[in-house]
């Protein structure tokens, strides 16, 4: 564009100075001319000036002659006359040539006339004398003649002056006309040329800036194809690459000048290269511009390897050429990488496909991003059923309503465990153990979770088991027993003299079996102790006592085999009270395990020290031998599960070696730790240290115990926790509750709250709703899904009563009562103990349909406290109890006599609001078939306890959740 | 009922256990034993025992324990009399039920015959 308009100027100025130059050119060949003829003129006028003059000197002197000729008489040489005769002809020829002179004939014929004259004069001499000359000179005529051509003369002369002159004014005028036109044109040319100077300047210094900026550009073009990652190769007509930069060179294993001349069709494997002529060739006919997108290509190294490289194609115009470039990247290491990233993943599949547990991960969103087969399986369900859905829509409205709040946990980034029973896809279920793990980020989202892993096992042969366990205990332990009691009544009996005094050998062999039957006892005891350990069963009735009074009774009841072993056991304790938080038989069994050991292991006559202390973190009750000590080997495992010395020693000695694995246990579960020292041949001292109870003025130190439910008979105050953030408020409904005989601990926040529940029982827990640490729901929820606690009554203290209740509103039978602050003490005590004998709102009703009277009755005195049984023992009656009352709870026998429980269920199900139902029958064969049912029980592996459990829960679950419930 | 403890109506099914256990109170302890070989029996026995304390097993073919006494409560003579389980199953969830049943205290299986009356009569003056 630039140069265009640049170079038009330049013509059109060329142009203009062209025209103005032949302007100039003819201006001046016109000034020229003209002056030339002026000057010819002025000449010609000159000479006939000239000749005038002497055309009159000559005839003057032609005449003198002629005159002195006539007067003198003397001969005039007729050769003197004769030239002067041609002068004048000839000066009169000239002046005729010159023929300006328009009287010219005039001037001849005077001149004629008065030669003729002089010549008759001279004639007149020759023949009449002198006389008749001078008569015929000074004759009229010839004075006339002169004057004539005197006259003519003048007026010739005169006018031609004139015109000279005239011709002088205008050849000065042409002149002065030249000049100014010269001057002008002149000026004009210069201004055009300075013009063009100012253009070419300006051309040049454009010009040069655009060079500059082009030498730029390249340089920056080539820097940047150079250093791209990206392999560039450009190409003109015919595949021949053109340049290629340092990325394309290293790609292909090319010098730069072995590459660029090349066809670009040698990059490529022979059998591509036909292929590729053909498609370029088609491109390059196209007009239009093209790119194509990327491609994966194989190529050829100049080595000869074979790399796939990714390539983009399209054509560019520099400089009005058409070049082709190519983009290129390797993407053999990308490939092989995604090929080993998809053997892994499918190895990965594989090995989670053998897997029968549900393994999943699930994004933010909770929709499914991996899963395993057994996840398909077990929701009988494809992979696109399950893939990228959400879990709701995987598991069904009713189970996610159980489970959403564990998946948000998981997702606020904490591990979830919880077990739910999974309906399979032929109808029957299954318990599942499931874990949430949340999913961290990568990178800058390392700390923000991005999901959750879920894993499930399928946990109903694992409790199948647990219960055939226990209930094998529970078989033992009574079948043991029943033998053992009349044994051991028999001989403490006849050890006793209840049936008269024995003979001395008699009575020695019957203290022996007595002592065993005992051993036997305890090593039954053992056993059991130990396995409810394992299971997780052992419950802690912790209460605050004297330690020192508890090792009394220890002691005491240590007498008789201390007695036995002639070994002496004495008590150091100071005076001062040594209160702690125990369960006062599990601390006296701790005290004669470790008694009897050191009684056993001291040599006869020799003394065991107890001595009771305060320690470094407690209570230290400290219990010492002067035995032989315990060999080093056997230290570090003296704790452990059957660990005797050596084992013939345990037959020596007469112990289980559970004894201080339970101990052990039971201590820590109390908050303590064991330990002792030992020294060969000196003895061995062994010790515990449990926290000392500081009283309300500061929590106990966390225990990890589970609670007992079984409520002490001994006392007779229920204990009643308080969770209130406020000191005085918390105080204000201690005192009251005091008042009324509760027995209190307070708990000012969420996580006190949980630890005090976690060590101690209670008959109900008093809540405020705006209790520091949880959200109260929250708070309330948790507790219901602890087992232990499920069932424990709340009462809501609130100041917004109703706004809270909102909140509750789906989950209104999680609290007992509320009660709105400030607090009245009469409604407080009311409504706490209404809430202990579960006197609230009405009891619910069951409907038990059972055609056993016994069972009726048992089930019924279980469940007096807290529901009203009414009973049917026929379908028939159960249909119409249904019909004419209203059910919170249906328990239903399946084997009735002639009829089967099941053929209720659809009666059940027609109702609204649809009671929940718990089938409670002797025998778990029947098939279950996707029916709606609560809870299923067995009549004998079903504890009462769990019979309770699954009441409570029942009430306290939304009616609607059908099939996805928690198992018995 | 701070009245003296003298009658106890035991209920074991086991023939050896009853006779054991109905020797070490009466024998020990001076009791008044009404001793039943079940629940049955102690229903039939019951009306004119005239019984201070029940003392039931809990584990007994046909009506057990909580059946029996159950019943028990159903019968005038036996309606408000205090009880004491006598049980090998002592596990705590089971121990639960008996007290929630208004069990005043359970005497864990095997029992000591020498100390057995001793027990009962603390559990006793225990209840206030």
């Amino acid at each position: 564009m630039f140069p265009n308009v640049f170079l038009l100027k330049i013509k059109l100025t060329l142009a203009v100075s062209v025209i103005l130059m032949v302007l100039l050119g003819v201006a001046s060949y016109i000034t020229i001319n003209r002056l030339t003829v002026a000057s010819l003129e002025r000449d010609r006028m000159e000479e006939n000036f000239v000749l005038l003059e002497r055309l009159a000197t000559s005839l003057k002197t032609t005449e003198s002659a002629f005159r002195q000729y006539i007067l003198t008489g003397k001969d005039v040489d007729e050769q003197e006359l004769g030239p002067s005769l041609d002068g004048l002809q000839d000066m009169l020829s000239r002046l005729r040539d010159n023929h300006l002179l328009p009287e010219q004939t005039t001037l001849e014929e005077l001149t004629e006339q008065r030669i003729t004259l002089a010549l008759q004069a001279v004639a007149a001499q020759k023949l009449y004398g002198r006389e008749a000359a001078i008569n015929i000179l000074i004759s009229d005529q010839n004075r006339s003649l002169r004057q004539q051509t005197d006259d003519l003369m003048d007026i010739l002369r005169v006018r031609e002056y004139l015109r000279l002159g005239n011709f002088q004014a205008s050849a000065e005028g042409t002149a002065k006309w030249a000049k100014r036109l010269i001057v002008g044109t002149c000026l004009l040319l210069l201004s055009l040329m300075a013009w063009m100077v100012f253009l070419i300047t300006h051309y040049e210094k454009k010009r040069a800036l655009v060079e500059l900026q082009l030498k730029d550009s390249e340089a920056m073009s080539r820097i940047i194809t150079e250093d791209l990652a990206e392999g560039v190769i450009t190409t003109g007509h015919d595949d021949i690459v053109l340049d290629a930069n340092v990325a394309a060179l290293k790609l292909f294993g090319y010098e730069k000048s072995d590459l660029v001349g090349r066809d670009v069709a040698e990059l490529m494997p022979k059998d591509l290269r036909s292929g590729y002529k053909a498609t370029t060739a088609a491109l390059r006919a196209r007009p239009e511009s093209f790119r194509l997108p990327d491609r994966e290509i194989r190529s050829i190294r100049k080595d000869g390897g074979e790399i796939l490289i990714k390539v983009s194609f399209g054509d560019v115009h520099i400089g009005g050429q058409r070049l082709f470039m190519a983009f290129m990247h390797d993407i053999t290491e990308r490939k092989r990488i995604t090929e080993a990233l998809l053997a892994s993943e499918k190895q990965l599949r594989q090995i989670t496909d053998t897997v029968p547990a549900l393994i999943a991960s699930l994004d933010i969103n909770q929709r499914f991003i991996f899963h395993n087969k057994a996840c398909e399986e077990v929701f009988g369900m494809s992979f696109n059923q399950i893939h990228g859905r959400t879990l709701a829509e995987v598991i069904g409205p009713k189970t996610y309503e159980f489970v959403q709040d564990k998946a948000e946990e998981a997702l606020r980034g904490y591990v979830v465990h919880y077990e739910r029973v999974q309906s399979m896809p032929h109808g029957q279920f299954r318990d599942y153990a499931i874990t949430y793990f949340p999913r961290y980020g990568e990178g800058q989202d390392e700390s923000k979770v991005i999901g959750f892993y879920t894993l499930g096992t399928d946990i109903t042969e694992l409790k199948r088991i647990d219960r055939m366990k226990s209930e094998f205990v529970s078989t033992v332990s009574h079948e043991l027993r029943t033998p053992l009691t009349s044994i051991r009544g028999s001989l403490g009996l006849i050890a006793g003299g209840v049936v008269g005094e024995l003979p001395e050998a008699v009575k020695t062999l019957v203290d022996i079996a007595k002592n065993n039957c005992e051993r036997l006892i305890r090593l039954i005891n053992d056993i059991l102790d130990s396995e409810k350990i394992e299971s997780g069963k052992m419950r802690m009735d912790l209460k605050n006592v004297d330690i020192k009074q508890v090792v009394r009774q220890a002691l005491v009841a240590s007498e008789g085999y201390a007695a036995q072993h002639r070994v002496r056991v004495q008590l150091q304790a100071s005076d001062e009270p040594m209160q702690v938080c125990i369960d006062n038989d599990r601390m006296t069994q701790v005290l004669i395990n470790l008694l009897s050991n050191a009684v056993k292991f001291s040599s006869s006559g020799s003394t065991v020290d107890v001595r009771v202390l305060r320690g470094t973190q407690g209570i230290r009750v400290e219990v010492a031998d002067h035995g032989l000590g315990i060999p080093d080997d056997f230290r570090n495992h003296i704790f452990q599960k059957f660990s005797q010395a050596d084992s013939s020693d345990a037959r020596k000695k007469g112990g289980s070696g559970l004894g201080l694995s339970i101990s052990k246990t039971l201590i820590e579960k109390m908050g303590g730790h064991i330990s002792f020292t030992s020294a060969l041949n000196v003895g061995s001292t062994f010790f515990f240290e449990v926290p000392e109870w500081q009283g309300s003025k500061s929590l106990p130190l966390p225990l990890p115990l589970p609670l007992p439910l079984k409520a002490p008979v001994t006392s007779l105050n229920s204990r009643i926790l308080v969770c209130e953030g406020d000191f005085g408020d918390a105080k204000i409904i201690s005192n009251m509750l005091v008042a009324a005989g509760f027995d209190t601990d307070i708990a000012h926040t969420a996580a006190q709250a949980q630890t005090f529940l976690e060590n101690n029982s209670y008959a109900a827990l008093t809540v405020n709703s705006t209790m520091p640490g949880q959200n109260a729901l929250s708070f309330v929820t948790t507790l219901r899904s602890n087992e232990k606690i499920s069932t424990i009554p709340v009462v809501m203290i609130s100041t917004t009563v109703k706004a809270d209740q909102v909140q509750f509103s789906r989950k209104r039978l999680l609290v007992s009562s509320w009660l709105e602050k400030p607090l009245n003490e009469k409604s407080l005590v009311s409504s706490v103990q209404q809430a202990i004998s579960g006197n609230h709102n009405g009891k619910p009703r069951i409907l038990h349909v059972e055609d056993d009277l016994d069972i009726q009755h048992i089930v019924g005195a279980m469940a007096k406290d807290f529901a009203i049984f009414e009973y049917a023992t026929t379908l028939d009656e159960a249909r119409t109890r249904l019909r004419t009352s209203r059910f919170d709870l249906v328990l239903l026998d399946l084997a009735l006599e002639h009829e089967s429980g099941w053929d209720l269920i659809d009666d059940i199900n027609a109702l609204n609001p649809r009671p929940p139902v718990i089938v409670f029958s002797a025998s778990d064969s029947e098939k279950i078939e996707g029916k709606q049912v609560q809870a299923i029980l067995v009549k004998a592996r079903t504890s009462d306890i769990d019979l309770l459990n699954s009441f409570q829960r029942a009430f306290w679950l939304p009616q609607d959740t059908g099939s996805s419930t928690p198992k018995p | 009922m701070l009245s003296p403890l003298s009658r106890i109506l035991y209920v074991e099914d086991e023939p050896d256990i009853l006779l054991v256990g109905k020797m070490a109170l009466e024998a020990v302890g001076g009791f008044t034993v009404i001793a039943c070989a079940s629940g049955q029996e102690a229903l039939i026995a019951a009306p004119n025992a005239q019984a201070d304390l029940l003392l039931l097993d809990v584990m007994m073919p046909g009506l057990d324990g909580l059946g029996t006494l159950k019943a028990l409560q159903k019968i005038p003579a036996t309606a408000r009399t205090p009880v004491i389980f006598m049980t090998a199953k002592v596990q705590a969830a089971e121990v639960d039920v008996y007290i929630k049943l208004g069990a005043l205290e359970v005497i864990p299986k095997p029992f000591d015959p020498m100390e057995l009356s001793a027990q009962i009569r603390k559990i006793w003056a225990a209840q206030g």
